[in-house]
């Protein structure tokens, strides 16, 4: 290898990761617009009752499984001494139902978790009315969803908050 | 061969054929041996991943638990939030949290949100592992669609260490490779 080449390639690999942080660097000015304009396109022409078959097919052979991990993150957790709260993901009210067959059983496990452990159960979902405005697809929350979630969360978490503070300062 | 013609004014040609010819010998074995491994899918894909998630990634990721784990976190209330592209897309930016739990709080506050890369529950917990004592709340995603991930895709142990992945934790921030919990998978 000549120095010429050697020199090209080093240029290269001084400029490639610069292109890179630049290019990320340009998805973050521009913020949601890209994303959301990809996620729309993705989303728009989705079968969502196709989708949601996948999901429950693969949910009977996964759930066992992210259970136990479910179970170790909380477990790592509160030995290391930090205080444990589930959130649940809120979903575009009109295709909830495609997930019937098996929201009882997650609703059981998640139960069934937060009994064990004592941890608290954060429920936007029940807090608002969740439309199809709110999401791209069945849970991939859009600007407005965002907002609102991000709004009911901080409302659910302060009592939270507050409660440790108290806690603390008995 | 009349090497002193070569090497004089004549020789241009052959110099520019044997850079093209170096060249292209480079870009065919680099291209093969890297397409042997996947790396032009697996850089796109990367690119891909960044531009679409740029919160999402293990820099950003290494970054927060690095902030917190450094910082006196005794002197704030502390909310980290583990999840896949659903949870990170469905909050603003990290800053904006903070200061609305401030605000209602009367008392500083951190909101910080960690993405696991591979969106799975493994990964999540190899995530709770790294960030250690943070004195604060963990905040976990849950719903069905969580549940049907492939618990592990990225990470499965090899057969001869049986049902239990290398612990490694003592490299921070930590590597793909040797960052995991010995668990027992349900």
């Amino acid at each position: 290898m000549n120095v010429t080449v050697l020199s090209d390639v080093l240029q290269f690999w001084q400029v490639a990761p610069r292109a890179l942080k630049q290019a990320t660097a340009r998805a973050l000015r521009e913020g949601p617009t890209s994303l959301h304009r990809h996620r729309i396109r993705k989303y728009r022409d989705l079968d969502y009752e196709d989708v949601a078959d996948k999901f429950i097919k693969k949910y009977w052979t996964s759930a066992d499984a992210n259970e136990a991990f479910r179970r170790e993150t909380i477990r790592t957790a509160t030995t290391s001494g930090n205080r444990v709260a589930l959130v649940e993901i809120p979903n575009d009210a009109a295709l909830l139902g495609l997930f019937d067959p098996i929201r009882a059983d997650c609703r059981q496990r998640v139960e069934r978790i937060v009994n064990d452990y004592s941890v608290d159960y954060l429920q936007p979902q029940s807090r608002s009315t969740w439309t199809k405005i709110d999401f791209f697809d069945t849970h991939h929350l859009s600007p407005a969803g965002r907002e609102k979630f991000a709004s009911i969360l901080a409302d659910l978490l302060v009592p939270l908050m507050h409660r440790d503070l108290v806690a603390e300062k008995e | 061969m009349d090497y002193d013609r070569l090497v004089g004014a004549d020789a241009r040609p052959y110099r520019i054929l044997g850079w093209f010819l170096t060249w292209f010998v480079l870009i065919v074995a680099l291209s093969t041996i890297a397409g042997l491994h996947g790396w032009p899918w697996r850089l796109t894909e990367l690119q891909e991943y960044l531009l679409r998630h740029p919160r999402d990634n293990w820099l950003f990721n290494a970054f927060s638990i690095y902030s917190l784990r450094e910082s006196d976190t005794r002197k704030t209330t502390n909310v980290v939030y583990v999840g896949g592209s659903v949870c990170m897309e469905s909050l603003p930016s990290d800053d904006w949290m903070s200061s609305t739990l401030t605000t209602r709080l009367s008392t500083p506050a951190r909101f910080v949100s960690v993405c696991s890369p591979y969106q799975n529950f493994a990964d999540e917990a190899r995530i709770a592992h790294a960030l250690g004592a943070f004195d604060g709340i963990l905040i976990l995603g849950t719903e069905p669609v969580f549940f049907s991930k492939a618990p592990d895709r990225q990470f499965q142990a090899r057969p001869d260490q049986g049902s239990k992945v290398e612990t490694d934790t003592s490299t921070f921030p930590y590597r793909h490779s040797c960052a995991a919990l010995p668990m027992t998978q349900g």
